[in-house]
């Protein structure tokens, strides 16, 4: 045995048991492929049901962190008041009287509607420093954490000017179907609501030209489970008395704008 | 589509053993040579519904253990590093057991770089040609043919005279 293939061979010729097990391989082989599929089933189900979260509050124009100023005192930041509806500026503005003033009417009458329709526990009030004005959209906006009967949940609401006349009649009921009204008052208040997948929504817009938007949607945000206020208690709540921004008068709407940004389902983006 | 599992087991059963032989000598230690095994085996179950309408199974496996080999061999940990003592060298004389001879041509083979020792591995163990030892190391025939020149020489000079020839294909 002088050559090198034979010396090769006489080096292997009598190995160690082999640590190679083929049907434990097997078996652990078939086991990570059935982790694969289950990983790779689980990943297109999340990105499905991300895609289908997140799809309606972007078509809606939101997008935003809904919680983020849910409890927080608000930061008023109130634009110079404009006396007078002449000089249209756009969507923003113009207010009547003093932001401030504004903002204190406001929170009074939510405070007493909320705290008539969903009475928190022991009577306690609620905080209307939530309630901002947000000068980029024009409008007043607050963010409500709620423990309602029928689930918990966030309440957004947002009062502005109104952006277009009444519609004559509710557009979302094509998709909505029964669970969608549309009504017009004795007063010209045109009411609309819908309620769909754990959210409900409602609008109304007043004889003076305010819009008042009202968007309820559960804890979990996997529009499964029940929002915190119903779309009946929404329309209760946008149709509460001393809501219009615009006493001394009706106002023209605000110009066209983006309609998808002033459907009621409306995120509206905090500032 | 389910895998044919047992096609595999098969196919892997019969070959186990040489494979794991061709390893040792690539790398020189039986654990390291089960663990280039297993790389090559979990690369060939998930390519099976491939690699087994091949021609040459065995060459898929022989590919992966050759570049696994190669790449180890790329890690940051397996460099060279200075010492302060030089280590033993290891018996060079043929012994009259088969044991010696082990040891032997194991440490010769450690010795050479890592293509020049897979050049060997594959022709003089493996019994590959020329062309069929190029297109497993993805190299031409004229640098498989220096290479086993050059693996030859450092051997003859390593061992000085002791008889270990390899006739040149």
């Amino acid at each position: 045995m002088d050559d090198l293939p034979h010396r090769m061979r006489a080096a292997v010729d009598v190995p160690p048991p082999s640590r190679i097990d083929l049907d434990t391989f097997i078996a652990g082989e078939q086991r990570r492929s059935r982790r694969m599929r289950w990983a790779g089933a689980a990943t297109g189900a999340a990105v499905l049901a991300a895609g289908v979260l997140a799809l309606p509050p972007l078509l809606s124009g939101g997008g935003g962190p809904p919680v983020a100023a849910v409890g927080s005192p608000g930061t008023v930041d109130c634009p110079i008041p404009v006396p007078t509806v002449s000089t249209d500026t756009g969507y923003t503005g113009p207010l009547p009287g003093d932001c401030a003033q504004t903002i204190a009417r406001l929170g009074g009458v939510l405070e007493a509607a909320l705290g008539a329709l969903v009475p928190r526990p022991g009577g306690a009030a609620y905080r209307v420093d939530v309630l901002v004005y947000l000068p980029d959209r024009g409008v007043y906006d607050a963010w409500f954490a709620l423990d309602g009967p029928a689930g918990s949940g966030f309440l957004n609401i947002q009062i502005g000017r109104a952006p277009h006349e009444a519609p004559e009649l509710n557009g979302e009921c094509d998709m909505a179907g029964p669970t969608c009204t549309y009504e017009r008052t004795a007063d010209g208040t045109v009411l609309l609501s819908v309620a769909q997948g754990g959210q409900s929504r409602a609008q109304a817009f007043l004889p003076d030209g305010t819009l008042v938007s009202a968007y309820a949607y559960e804890q979990a945000g996997n529009y499964l489970g029940s929002p915190p206020l119903t779309a009946d208690q929404l329309l209760e709540l946008v149709a509460t008395d001393g809501l219009g921004l615009f006493p001394a008068g009706p106002v023209d709407p605000s110009p066209a704008r983006d309609k998808l940004r002033d459907l009621p389902s409306a995120q509206p983006r905090l500032s | 589509m389910a895998k044919d599992a047992d096609g595999f087991r098969e196919f892997a059963a019969g070959r186990l053993d040489a494979w794991r032989r061709t390893a040792y000598l690539l790398c020189g230690d039986w654990h390291a040579a089960d663990d280039m095994v297993s790389a090559a085996l979990t690369g060939l179950y998930r390519h099976w519904d491939r690699v087994s309408r091949m021609e040459h199974p065995d060459a898929y496996v022989r590919t992966s253990m050759l570049r696994a080999m190669l790449n180890e061999r790329r890690r940051p940990w397996r460099r060279e590093r200075p010492v302060e003592f030089l280590p033993e060298r290891v018996a060079t004389g043929p012994g009259p057991d088969g044991v010696d001879q082990h040891l032997d041509v194991t440490a010769l083979l450690a010795e050479l770089p890592a293509r020049r020792r897979a050049v060997l591995v594959l022709r003089f163990f493996c019994d590959l040609s020329v062309e069929e030892t190029a297109a497993e190391l993805g190299c031409s025939t004229g640098t498989v043919k220096s290479q086993t020149f050059r693996a030859l020489e450092a051997l003859r000079a390593r061992l000085q005279g002791t008889g270990l020839v390899a006739e040149e294909a």
